[in-house]
């Protein structure tokens, strides 16, 4: 019973662990995703959460800053990325790679994941050449490329897009291995399977290589590094203390040169093995007043040993009640935060606005249950997405092969509803596509849309059936096919039925439109 | 049980665990591709579940060896070797040219400069030929697949880092050797004075004035960061940021 009790006592998680798991599960209080299948859509997604986290996932209660810098420098040529950069710099200087060693939760993933008992690959000079990998990866896929395609007007996260494994893995396997979102799989193909071997590779390295990304690829942990030495947070070495006895470099897994370099994840795992005490964390003498160290030095000049030696013990045990009642506060805060954000995000909120009344919108409008006799393509986009972008043409196109015998209705969401006029008006001016807006998301949830995700796009044949219904992409001969089977659809009695499956009929709504006449 | 049997024990162990979760890493990868090959659309809900019920066997035994290689270690542990010290070489140079130096060190130590030197102006050779190549990938034809354009200046990344890196290997592998020789070297005839180290200026009043400068920088780079992240508000920049997070393009994040 001694035995197994001191292997737990031995095996308790650290400080560090638990901190980790509080982070994993502050950025991820949207609890309530995961049974649903449906990512958070709220008003906090404008805050960036440090770590990689991405905000496909469906716990994700902030956005992901990584993510969020590319679609901003993907928008370069409209405008300047400086929220983004603020953010960046505020984290860097804050805490450097103090976020992770203790704030991200891939990282969280990956030291989980390296406990496994197997052989382990040790660091050396190889590992740590290829640790400039990282900057590489940070240098084209977060910044070149973006920017390279932003002069163009393409939207092109590369990073997010070829690479990201948290993107993988919380946002694919977490939000298609929803039962509810099992018919969105059909939008997986070639990019995935890339992604998925990418992920796989990564979560089999992590296991014999310590933080296989974190050391070698990721371009957020590159860019903290930048930071590492003036960040608030942290470790430091008392050059003065240091005997260089080289134990510190002995005992860290990461590619470090000296402890706090661009490499060190600020873990702590030198502080102890340090035989002169010689690395400690940043700001741990501020729980001591500079006139209490000058007590005890005045004490020690006299050289009276013994009033040195209680001025010291009265210091240590004023530091110790100081650095308990801050524990304790800490603590205290830390929870309340935690256990806020998990009320706010499971209880109080409400998930995306309902749908706002529709009111009868004035001028021209169109309702696709009421264009029977025709093939209605129904299409959900959006300015910020560039495979939306990229298929309207396509659909211009069809609109006008088709045109008298099918009929295309654009919507974009309805936080675009002031910006994309101006997109239609300058790359589709004379085009026989209804555009429109769908009040709060509404239309494209009813007709079974992951919410957030685009693109879109349904099919209704000339009675107004769905018979089909495509998340992503959809290729023009996909589409063309579609259509033609609508126009051959004989006449159906087919009832309104409640659900998202094709073969019903489709609920019909008033679209008020952004351009051509509505058709009767 | 022995000391050695026990090590013999958690080493098979480790060992059989590894090519588990190697076996098992592979045949999820070949499902996945298997089920692209498959055709239009080939990700429904059967064809994942088939998938996996195909490794449901070695994905279980992985699973069952991860469990019963954590309970065999903790009921017959080994202690840990503690870890060496001196991982790299050149932290012993360093600490022993602190305590004196010889003119062989030295001439070493200037040919192992040279070899850096050589390997710095191959870096930059390469890298300028790269970033002329990325220019003209820049005039890439209006309707050519970006995918395209992604992949060549991948590979021609991966090419530039993988000449870079090999390069670096090579040097290093020979300045291993200098190295070697300096400490050795060293080791024979160290002395106990310490050599003073040049006194550059700039470098004194740095540690001279380190904490002074340290906040000024944290002071100016809080303050850089809080006009700019004010000045993204203001211009819609946190806008931007909510609108990319609540409304996914799921090929964006690898979806499609």
């Amino acid at each position: 019973m001694g035995k197994v009790k001191n292997w737990i006592l031995s095996h308790l998680p650290t400080k560090r662990r638990l901190i980790q798991l509080y982070a994993a599960l502050l950025f991820n209080a949207n609890l309530k995703g995961f049974g649903k299948g449906r990512i958070y859509q709220g008003p906090i997604k404008n805050i960036c959460a440090p770590g990689l986290n991405c905000y496909s996932c469906p716990g994700a209660s902030a956005a992901c800053p990584l993510g969020a810098l590319q679609n901003a420098l993907t928008a370069s040529n409209a405008k300047a990325a400086t929220y983004m950069f603020g953010i960046i710099l505020l984290y860097g200087m804050l805490f450097g790679r103090w976020i992770c060693g203790f704030l991200c939760p891939f990282g969280l993933i990956q030291d989980l994941l390296h406990k496994i008992k197997t052989p382990k690959l040790k660091k050396n000079r190889v590992t740590r050449m290829l640790s400039y990998l990282k900057y590489v990866v940070l240098g084209l896929f977060v910044i070149v490329l973006p920017l390279m395609f932003a002069a163009r007007d393409v939207i092109l996260p590369a990073f997010c897009k070829y690479i990201c494994p948290s993107g993988t893995l919380l946002g694919g396997i977490g939000l298609l291995g929803h039962p509810d979102n099992a018919e969105q799989l059909g939008m997986l193909g070639p990019l995935f399977t890339w992604k998925f071997v990418l992920l796989i590779i990564f979560v089999v390295a992590s296991i014999f290589i310590y933080r296989f990304f974190c050391r070698f690829f990721c371009p957020l942990g590159a860019l903290y590094g930048l930071f590492n030495k003036i960040a608030l947070f942290g470790i430091k070495l008392e050059k003065p203390k240091c005997i260089d006895c080289g134990r510190c470099l002995a005992k860290c897994e990461m590619d470090i040169r000296h402890v706090g370099d661009h490499e060190c994840i600020n873990c702590g795992a030198c502080i102890p093995v340090c035989p002169t005490k010689a690395i400690s964390w940043k700001g741990s003498q501020v729980f001591i007043a500079p006139n209490e160290i000058a007590v005890v030095k005045a004490a020690a000049e006299k050289d009276a040993a013994e009033e040195t030696q209680k001025a010291a013990e009265r210091v240590e045990k004023t530091v110790e009640k100081r650095k308990f009642v801050t524990k304790i506060v800490a603590v205290v805060l830390m929870l309340s935060l935690l256990a806020g954000a998990l009320v706010y995000y499971n209880v109080l909120d409400k998930g995306a606005a309902a749908a706002p009344p529709v009111e009868t919108p004035v001028g021209d409008t169109f309702n696709p249950a009421k264009n029977q006799g025709k093939v209605t393509v129904i299409n959900f986009w959006g300015t910020w997405c560039q495979p939306c972008k990229d298929e309207l043409p396509h659909f211009d196109e069809l609109a006008t092969e088709f045109d008298g015998r099918a009929t295309f209705l654009i919507l974009n969401t309805e936080f675009e509803k002031e910006k994309a006029p101006d997109y239609i008006a300058t790359h589709f001016p004379e085009s026989k596509m209804l555009f429109g807006y769908d009040a709060g998301d509404a239309y494209f949830q009813t007709l079974g849309g992951l919410p957030g995700a685009y693109p879109m796009t349904v099919v209704l044949d000339v009675n107004g059936v769905i018979i089909a219904r495509h998340p992503g992409a959809v290729s023009y001969e996909e589409l063309k096919a579609d259509i033609e089977k609508g126009l051959s659809a004989g006449p159906t009695t087919g009832l309104v039925l409640p659900g998202k499956n094709v073969g019903n009929l489709c609920y019909g709504q008033e679209f008020a439109l952004h351009n051509a006449k509505s058709e009767d | 049980m022995s000391l050695k049997n026990r090590k013999l024990l958690h080493l098979s162990c480790s060992i059989v665990l590894s090519v588990l979760l190697v076996v098992t890493g592979v045949l999820l990868i070949v499902s996945c591709v298997g089920i692209y090959r498959e055709g239009d659309s080939p990700f429904t809900r059967e064809s994942v579940g088939a998938a996996l019920s195909r490794i449901a066997v070695p994905g279980c035994l992985t699973l069952f060896g991860i469990v019963a290689t954590a309970v065999l270690r903790a009921v017959f542990p080994v202690e840990e070797v503690a870890p060496r010290t001196d991982p790299y070489d050149e932290m012993t140079l360093a600490r022993l040219k602190r305590k004196g130096t010889t003119s062989e060190v030295e001439a070493l130590a200037h040919r192992r400069r040279v070899l850096r030197i050589e390997y710095v102006i191959a870096l930059i050779a390469v890298t300028v030929a790269s970033l002329l190549f990325l220019l003209k990938v820049k005039n890439y034809p209006a309707d050519a697949s970006y995918n395209d354009v992604v992949i060549a200046c991948t590979l021609w990344t991966v090419l530039w880092f993988g000449l870079v890196f090999l390069h670096g290997l090579v040097t290093d592998f020979i300045c291993r050797a200098f190295i070697k020789q300096e400490v050795r070297l060293l080791r024979e005839t160290v002395e106990k004075t310490p050599v003073p180290a040049a006194a550059c200026p700039l470098r004194l009043w740095l540690k001279k004035h380190k904490k002074q400068v340290l906040l000024s920088l944290r002071c100016a780079l809080l303050v850089v960061a809080v006009v700019l992240i004010a000045f993204g508000i203001l211009h819609g920049g946190m806008a931007d940021v909510l609108g990319k997070a609540i409304n996914i393009c799921t090929e964006c994040i690898g979806l499609g």
